[in-house]
């Protein structure tokens, strides 16, 4: 998928007036908040549950090199072949690979976000090789060439009417604004892909180092398929997805179940060790587990973002976020989207043409609080901006322009200290009046962009300052501002 | 290639400055304590399952019968297991009018077409969860995986005696045989599901379209 990040502004707008769209993206919010916080309240002390689940993300972390020799370990003696791939091209160019020199013509899907990440269906096809996802959400927005609107559901955004018309002209059914029988239309047509595929390519929810086992939790039967038809399983999963033990493994996913859908458990859950056994008759032949970096050594290096690793793709954040549920997911233009993209895109694209993702958070701190794993999402975007700033070439962060770097410089210079930005509050305030009509300041010179979206409200007669200064001589008390905080401006 | 990488993604983690580790207090395992039948019942139901229970094996046939009659199946397919009274579901075939195909006579590309083609898969399950309603199969030698996934209607047999109350029970049994797992060990929870469209929930997606849990043995309380 070629990322569209940079045109996040022009995206959002469109997505904001698309009315319907707006709604479905609040409504869909609603729900997934509501069902998540039923599914977590079932545990018997939600929060030492999530604490728990939070501790075994960051554990896995400090432990990451040696649980992936331990899981390339134990998966190699459970007869798995284990690949590592730097980058996305080379996972891609490696299955591609692997799958010409089988002869393989036609290959099904489970939902893999990470093969996305990718771009490895494009890769296929152009090898010549047939692919298919067997998701039902996945599977309309690949054959509608889609970014995903939600990360549980990719193609809610989409009108059943649209679905109907694409399934009539891909599969020849009559039309039907029924979604069960768009459903069952689908069911059919892909039966006969997973029937004769020749592999079914998974991600990895989580993985086991000390069994080499990987785990995969779905709904619709589509992994269990792609996993128990085709003569070859191949499972791409970024390196952060190690844990270190079947309890820990079964821990996280049960948090990652009922922090995606809300649901107490999902309908499948495989545990998957090795290639099939002697004497089985079905189950892969060869199960080959592809090891992706892409960009994840990169921010383990960094101590500081190394805990956005610790992200276990549920989705919790998206239900939460303001901006999220006003614009849905497409507008974030990749993979990732909600908080969840703001905080990983811009760690795996590049600072500078994802900016506008983290710079539309409005720091209210609700991901951070619904995440599962613990990742503080504001404190990161802190950082992205200090790169912004002052400049990141590892994580392609183009210095701010000087007249920005200026503007911050001066800023930082005036909070320094208490008597400047009191001084300097009288002058904004002394300017803003001006500029003030009818209660509220529309524009601004040299802040076309930041008024674009919003108005200012005028400055009150008084500040909260002289305010306060007043209730303490109205109250005959000794003012002594000196020291005090300052609220205002 | 795969070396390179291997070294250099292996190398430079090993390399990044490590963080303090904080101290970790998991909960214990679970430790495979037996649940109740009417919690299992009550959850596979949620999920959209229907729930027989039977005191022997040998009632079977009549409550298998009872179920498939009105459904007019044409082919039932069996993974053949020790504990199943063979001879009357063949005899139940036969008075469906039901092709019988025992799963684990068939080679592996007849398997895989018998299975997307046939109306009902019977297995045997190894361990239920009564929290969540839920079967559990240990896919070895003489349990294939494909029978309870490709049919339309799949049936699974789970023994009262092998039903735990939690998933946190289930995971402490899966470690105590660490040692000896299958290829592949599948949660089945209610039917296959999506709301994919319009979020409006449609039952039976890729998966069974219909799940018949039969509870064997047991006191009825």
């Amino acid at each position: 998928m070629i990322p569209q990040t940079e045109r996040f502004k022009e995206l959002a707008r469109e997505n904001l007036n698309n009315l319907p769209q707006r709604q479905l993206a609040g409504q869909i919010a609603i729900l997934f908040r509501m069902l998540r916080g039923f599914a977590i309240q079932s545990y018997p002390d939600p929060a030492a549950v999530m604490q728990e689940a939070a501790q075994i993300r960051q554990r896995s972390l400090e432990r990451l090199p040696a649980l992936l020799e331990q899981f390339e370990q134990n998966a190699a003696r459970a007869g798995a072949a284990v690949h590592w791939a730097r980058d996305g091209e080379e996972a891609n160019r490696l299955i591609s690979r692997l799958l010409q020199d089988k002869g393989i013509k036609l290959a099904v899907k489970g939902k893999s976000m990470v093969s996305e990440e990718t771009g490895l269906n494009h890769v296929l096809e152009e090898a010549g090789i047939e692919v298919f996802e067997g998701d039902l959400g996945e599977f309309i927005i690949q054959q509608k060439h889609m970014t995903p609107f939600h990360i549980v559901g990719p193609a809610l955004h989409m009108p059943v009417s649209e679905i109907s018309q694409l399934f009539v002209d891909i599969m020849g059914i009559e039309p039907t604004d029924s979604p069960e029988q768009l459903g069952r239309a689908a069911r059919n047509y892909l039966r006969q892909k997973f029937a004769q595929a020749g592999v079914g390519i998974t991600g990895v929810n989580v993985a086991v180092a000390e069994t080499g086992s990987i785990l995969l939790v779905e709904n619709e039967g589509n992994i269990r398929l792609a996993t128990s038809s085709p003569r070859i399983h191949i499972a791409l999963m970024s390196i952060e997805k190690v844990v270190a033990s079947i309890d820990e493994a079964f821990k996280v996913a049960d948090v990652l179940i009922k922090s995606c859908t809300g649901q107490k458990i999902s309908s499948y859950i495989s545990m998957i060790t090795g290639p099939r056994r002697e004497g089985e008759l079905d189950g892969p032949e060869e199960l080959h587990i592809v090891l992706l970096d892409n960009g994840r050594t990169k921010i383990y290096e960094d101590p500081e973002l190394r805990d956005v690793l610790r992200c276990i793709r549920c989705g919790a954040c998206l239900g939460v976020c303001p901006v999220y549920t006003r614009i849905g997911g497409m507008a974030y233009g990749w993979v990732y989207s909600g908080p969840m993209g703001a905080v990983l895109n811009p760690l795996l694209l590049g600072i500078s043409c994802t900016q506008d993702l983290f710079q539309a958070c409005t720091q209210c701190g609700s991901c951070q609080e619904a995440c599962p794993a613990g990742i503080k999402h504001t404190q990161m975007y802190h950082r992205y901006r200090r790169m912004l700033l002052q400049g990141n070439s590892a994580f392609k962060a183009h210095k701010a322009s000087p007249w920005e770097s200026l503007a911050i410089k001066i800023w930082a210079w005036t909070m320094g200290s208490r008597r400047r930005y009191k001084w300097g509050g009288l002058k904004v305030r002394f300017f803003l009046k001006i500029r003030a009509r009818n209660g509220s300041i529309k524009s601004m010179p040299l802040m076309k962009g930041w008024f674009e979206h919003r108005d200012l409200p005028a400055p009150s007669s008084q500040t909260f300052r002289q305010w306060w200064s007043k209730q303490e001589r109205d109250a005959g008390m000794a003012v002594n501002c000196e020291g005090g905080q300052a609220h205002d401006i | 290639m795969t070396s390179k990488a291997r070294e250099e993604i292996l190398g430079r983690l090993k390399l990044a400055q490590p963080v303090n580790p904080v101290p970790m207090q998991l909960s214990p395992p679970g430790l495979g304590l037996p649940g109740e039948i009417e919690k299992f019942t009550e959850a596979a139901q949620q999920g959209a399952a229907t729930v027989f229970r039977i005191e022997r094996i040998e009632e079977l046939e009549d409550i298998l019968g009872g179920y498939l009659e009105p459904k007019a199946v044409s082919s039932i397919m069996v993974a053949e297991d020790a504990r199943l009274p063979l001879d009357s579901i063949k005899n139940l075939a036969a008075r469906l009018k039901a092709i019988y195909i025992d799963a684990n006579s068939l080679d592996e590309l007849s398997l895989r077409e018998a299975a997307f083609n046939c109306d009902v898969g019977i297995t045997c399950c190894d361990l239920g969860i009564a929290q969540t309603g839920s079967l559990v199969i240990f896919h070895r030698a003489q349990s294939p995986r494909l029978p309870s996934i490709a049919p339309p209607i799949h049936i699974g047999l789970v023994w009262a005696d092998d039903i735990l109350d939690s998933l946190h029970d289930l995971t402490g049994e899966i470690t105590r045989q660490q040692d000896h797992l299958p290829g592949a060990l599948t949660i089945i929870s209610g039917v296959s599901r999506t709301a994919d469209i319009n979020l409006n929930v449609t039952l039976g997606m890729h998966g069974p379209l219909e799940l018949v849990i039969i509870v064997i043995g047991g006191e009825k309380s």
